[in-house]
């Protein structure tokens, strides 16, 4: 799989709290601020295919508008029986003010 | 500050006193804090105790399904429960599920305040939200096949409505809890003919002018199931007899037998425990320095080495002292103000049913205990930790429970003092014994002390009265 980085958005553009859709290479992205720490994820709830754009996020947790099922930004991990299946996550950075997303998985924090 | 006080070990009729009269030999809580260099509010130095009877507690209360299932219906859909705090829902749209028994409950912050509704479709009956705490939504969607409705409870739309030509919107409303706010905490009651929160809350209003739990924000939730009755969870907790058994590491620098216990309207108790004084059981008293190296404050991170007693000082007043001085900074907010007693005593509220508060700065505890599906034998005990909000304002999110099980050690949860830790492990490990010692008595009930475990006595008194208020109105 491609570990090249896309550049997206701009880190200006988003602030904690708020998230943005993108696409790559035909994938709907999310790219979204937990508190100052910046992540991206499939933008398609596991539960039910709606997407997770505008979800309030909150201690690291994204609900998603539709049922409000919620999943750690970092992990995928998804909370309770909506949440079995975790979201795919991928690597980002910020390089110079611009975020910038690859389709690889994101290397596990140490 | 005591010596050592001689005590019978052998229990019988005591000095002539009539029954509840007794009290443990040596100097009282009021007349410790009478020593105080910050006095405690007119509140701490009042007492209030009436001796409620000696007849033993049935252990059927805690075992038998029947008790249970009336408990549910007459107690926990009669009476006002704090569902959550108000910063777990801080914005529209906001909500959080709180269950308790079979019961499960949907509060929401709308447009026009903080609403509660019964948490099942009205299509066929699905929870709108399966799973208990927080989450967030711009409209309530049946997961199930989509019945929505918005945030203040009007229904919104139906898939395939031509199905549904008996469904008259206006008759499709969600039904409401009754909600109500104090202290930061947002209550909610089944009842739709309750009296009001503010008479529920007898006292606690009064108590509380001076202690603004709306004021705090949630800094740690912890849980663990139980296996024992919801009431048996409580009931290690409101008293302080335990503490000579059960906690004996804690007898240096907690005044146990001298703590007062009072009982108020039938919703609320109180244990008031001074600490910085040496345990009267102690055969060897501890000096006013060795005091405070011993103390329990909540949180030992923020202890450093120059805790030194003056001449003339005693422990509790260079305690209270350092903690307004190492909270406030941590915290940012300023402790000036606040007496010893409530830097650093134990002042321990119990509202019926289940809430019990701690207004204490170092301590300062809420705890929940409640019962679990249909088992009369599990509970769920919570703890929060609740801050003052610093003076500028900002606070953190309100964190998720971090779950410990039940053979788990509290040392598990992030950012919980070890010492308090220690203290939870050797609480909870006596329930499981005790509720299945329940079972294994050829004796019928518990015995209670009649002063030191009376609030369990009340507690029980006022179970009693909502069953047979039900029963009387049959």
């Amino acid at each position: 799989m491609s570990t090249e980085f896309h550049p997206v958005l701009n880190a200006a553009e988003l602030p904690a709290g708020a998230s943005k859709a993108v696409h790559i290479d035909g994938h709907d992205i999310l790219v979204g601020n937990a508190a100052g720490e910046f992540f991206a994820v499939q933008n398609r709830c596991t539960h039910q295919d709606s997407p997770l754009e505008g979800g309030r996020i909150r201690n690291g947790l994204i609900a998603c508008p539709l049922h409000g099922v919620m999943f750690d930004v970092r992990t995928g991990c998804g909370r309770g029986q909506m949440g079995r299946v975790p979201l795919r996550t991928f690597a980002l950075r910020v390089v110079e003010g611009r975020i910038e997303v690859s389709l690889a998985a994101p290397v596990a924090a140490a | 500050m005591n010596d050592r006080i001689s005590m019978p070990l052998i229990p019988g009729d005591y000095a002539g006193l009539p029954p509840g009269a007794a009290r443990c030999p040596g100097p009282s809580a009021q007349d410790i804090v009478a020593r105080d260099e910050n006095p405690p509010p007119p509140v701490l130095r009042e007492s209030r105790y009436e001796f409620l009877g000696d007849a033993d507690i049935d252990y059927r209360r805690y075992t038998s399904r029947e008790h249970y299932e009336q408990e549910m219906t007459h107690v926990w859909a009669k009476t006002w429960q704090w569902a959550c705090r108000e910063e777990h829902i801080p914005q529209v749209g906001d909500y959080y599920v709180y269950e308790v028994g079979p019961h499960s409950v949907l509060v929401v912050r709308t447009e026009s305040g903080i609403k509660a509704y019964y948490n099942s479709c009205l299509h066929r009956g699905t929870k709108l939200r399966p799973e208990e705490g927080m989450g967030s939504a711009q409209e309530l969607r049946c997961p199930y096949h989509g019945w929505t409705w918005s945030l203040e409870g009007r229904l919104k739309s139906v898939p395939c409505a031509w199905d549904f030509p008996h469904v008259k919107p206006e008759a499709y409303s969600l039904p409401e809890v009754k909600v109500g706010l104090w202290g930061g905490f947002v209550f909610i009651n089944l009842d739709e003919n309750a009296p009001s929160l503010e008479s529920y809350l007898e006292v606690l209003p009064e108590h509380f002018r001076d202690w603004d739990l709306g004021q705090r924000y949630t800094e740690l939730h912890m849980g663990k199931v139980l296996p024992c009755n919801w009431k048996t969870g409580l009931e290690a907790f409101i008293e302080s007899y335990h503490v000579l058994e059960t906690h004996p590491q804690l007898l240096h620098g907690t005044g146990d037998a001298n703590v007062q216990y009072d009982l108020y309207g039938d919703h609320v108790t109180r244990f008031y425990a001074v600490g910085g004084v040496n345990s009267p059981h102690l055969d060897k008293p501890l000096g006013e320095q060795e005091l405070v190296n011993t103390m329990l404050i909540g949180d030992r991170s923020v202890v450093s080495d120059d805790l030194v007693v003056g001449e003339g000082e005693t422990a509790r007043i260079v305690m209270a002292r350092f903690l307004r001085k190492i909270l406030g900074e941590k915290y940012a907010t300023d402790l000036s103000g606040v007496s010893d007693a409530e830097m650093i005593d134990t002042i321990e509220y119990h509202l019926f049913p289940n809430m019990i508060l701690f207004p204490g700065v170092s301590l300062p505890m809420v705890y929940r205990f409640r019962p679990l599906g249909m088992e009369p034998e599990r509970c769920l005990f919570e703890i929060l930790f609740l801050r003052p909000v610093p003076d500028s304002g900002q606070q953190p999110d309100p964190p998720e429970m971090v779950l410990v099980g039940e053979e788990e050690s509290y040392s598990v949860v992030p950012g919980l003092d070890p010492v308090l830790a220690r203290v939870y492990d050797q609480d909870t490990a006596n329930l499981r014994s005790q509720q299945l010692g329940f079972k294994a008595s050829k004796k019928a009930g518990q015995t209670l002390g009649n002063y030191q475990e009376a609030r369990i006595r009340h507690f029980e008194r006022t179970v009693d009265r909502y069953l047979a208020r039900a029963a009387a109105a049959k």
